[in-house]
This record gives structure tokens, C-alpha cells and sequence, in this order.
């Protein structure tokens, strides 16, 4: 089974340096962005957002070595 | 399951490679039933991670007194000391139900993803990386 959703995410987060966002379901637009996952998530949901999405947006990106 | 690589931006102003423009990174989507609805994360498949770890606000989202779970100090390359707090949770993986230990951590808000690591992840699933085919394969163990 293959999971459809976007995969692209460059111009999706592209100007929410150090921020939350909350993504719809298809991972395809955000919703809404803020500092507070749980203030961001209700104001997705009162959208009508059935499923959001949350992920962050570290400053100037990130770069990622573990 | 096949889940696609996701392409995510560099920071231009700090790249050794001019022409490099994003990076591809095993990033799946993971969901949640919370007491509000149902939410999705967005994780990393991290083979060099011991353990799961999301951010605290996940847990906090989950209804989880974060601090009052099972206490780690773990470390990455840098080596500065972080703590997370390891709650057993549910959570579904392209719409299969997988339960595993977790930690939360409030000092992760330098990385974009919460981590799926060996511990709660790698131990249950057989896990495939196709790098040139933007692909994660995965089956369970």
C-alpha cells in the first residue's frame, strides 16, 4: 500500500521560520501557524479541520545531523 | 507500506553546497486519537536514535501529565543534556495501531519532527530505506 500525501514540503514551510504549524490532513497546505501547538490545533479544528496535522519549523529551518 | 522521502528546505545562509537546495528525509505522518479528535505528527525514522521522542507538546496534546512519566537525560552530537519523560502511548502508522514507550521533551524545539528510534520502532517493524526511490518501506516484525 502506498501512502498519498504530499512530499514536497519546501514551499509548503517556506516562511514559518520558528514556528508550529498545523498542516491539513494531505499534508498539502498549511492551516495555520503559531508558537502554541494547542492554541494552533483549536483554531484548525474550529476550521473544520477533522484531522490536523502538526509539525515544527525549527529557525532558518534546521539543519539535521543526530 | 510504502511511505514517500519528504523534501524539506536547507538553510542557504549555513549550507557548504551552493547548489543544494533541500534535503530528502524519511518523514512519515503518525496519528493520534486525543480526547479533541484525531491529530497526525510528523516523525522521523531515525535508525541512530535509541528511543522515541516527541516533542512535550505532543504529550501534553495527549492528555499526559508529561513531566510524571519514566525520566531520561539523553544527548546528540552536540552532546548538551536533554530530558524526556517516557509515557506508554497508541499512536497509528498508515492506519495500523502500534503502542510503544515514548519520551516527551520540552527541548526539542530546535528539531522540526518528533523521532522514531530503536527502542519502540525499529524493534517492530522491518524497515527498508530506498533513498533513490524517495521510498520507506515497512513491514511489521
Amino acid at each position: 500500500m502506498k501512502v498519498k500525501t504530499n512530499n514536497d514540503m519546501t514551499k509548503i514551510l517556506k516562511g514559518y521560520s520558528d514556528k508550529w504549524v498545523v498542516l491539513d490532513p494531505t499534508i498539502s497546505r498549511v492551516v495555520v501557524a503559531g508558537n502554541e501547538p494547542k492554541d494552533i490545533l483549536k483554531i484548525a479544528r474550529d476550521k473544520g479541520v477533522d484531522h490536523p496535522v502538526l509539525t515544527r519549523v525549527p529557525a532558518h529551518n534546521g539543519v539535521y545531523i543526530l | 507500506m510504502n511511505f514517500p522521502y519528504r523534501k524539506f528546505l536547507v538553510d542557504l545562509t549555513n549550507c557548504p553546497f551552493p547548489e543544494k537546495k533541500s534535503s530528502l528525509r524519511p518523514v512519515i505522518r503518525i496519528d493520534f486519537d486525543t480526547t479533541n479528535g484525531t491529530m497526525g505528527y510528523l516523525v522521523l525514522i531515525d535508525s541512530g536514535a535509541d528511543y522515541c521522542i516527541f516533542h512535550a507538546d505532543i504529550g501534553e496534546a495527549l492528555g499526559l501529565k508529561v513531566t510524571e512519566g519514566k525520566a531520561l537525560v539523553f544527548s546528540g552530537i552536540p552532546g548538551q543534556k536533554q530530558k524526556a519523560y517516557f509515557h506508554k502511548i497508541a499512536f497509528k502508522i498508515g492506519g495500523i495501531e502500534h503502542c510503544c514507550w515514548a519520551g516527551f521533551s520540552y527541548d526539542l524545539d530546535a528539531m522540526n519532527y518528533g523521532i522514531l528510534g530503536q527502542d519502540g520502532f525499529f524493534d517492530k517493524w522491518s524497515i527498508k530505506f530506498e533513498y533513490k526511490k524517495e521510498n520507506v518501506e515497512l513491514k511489521q516484525a
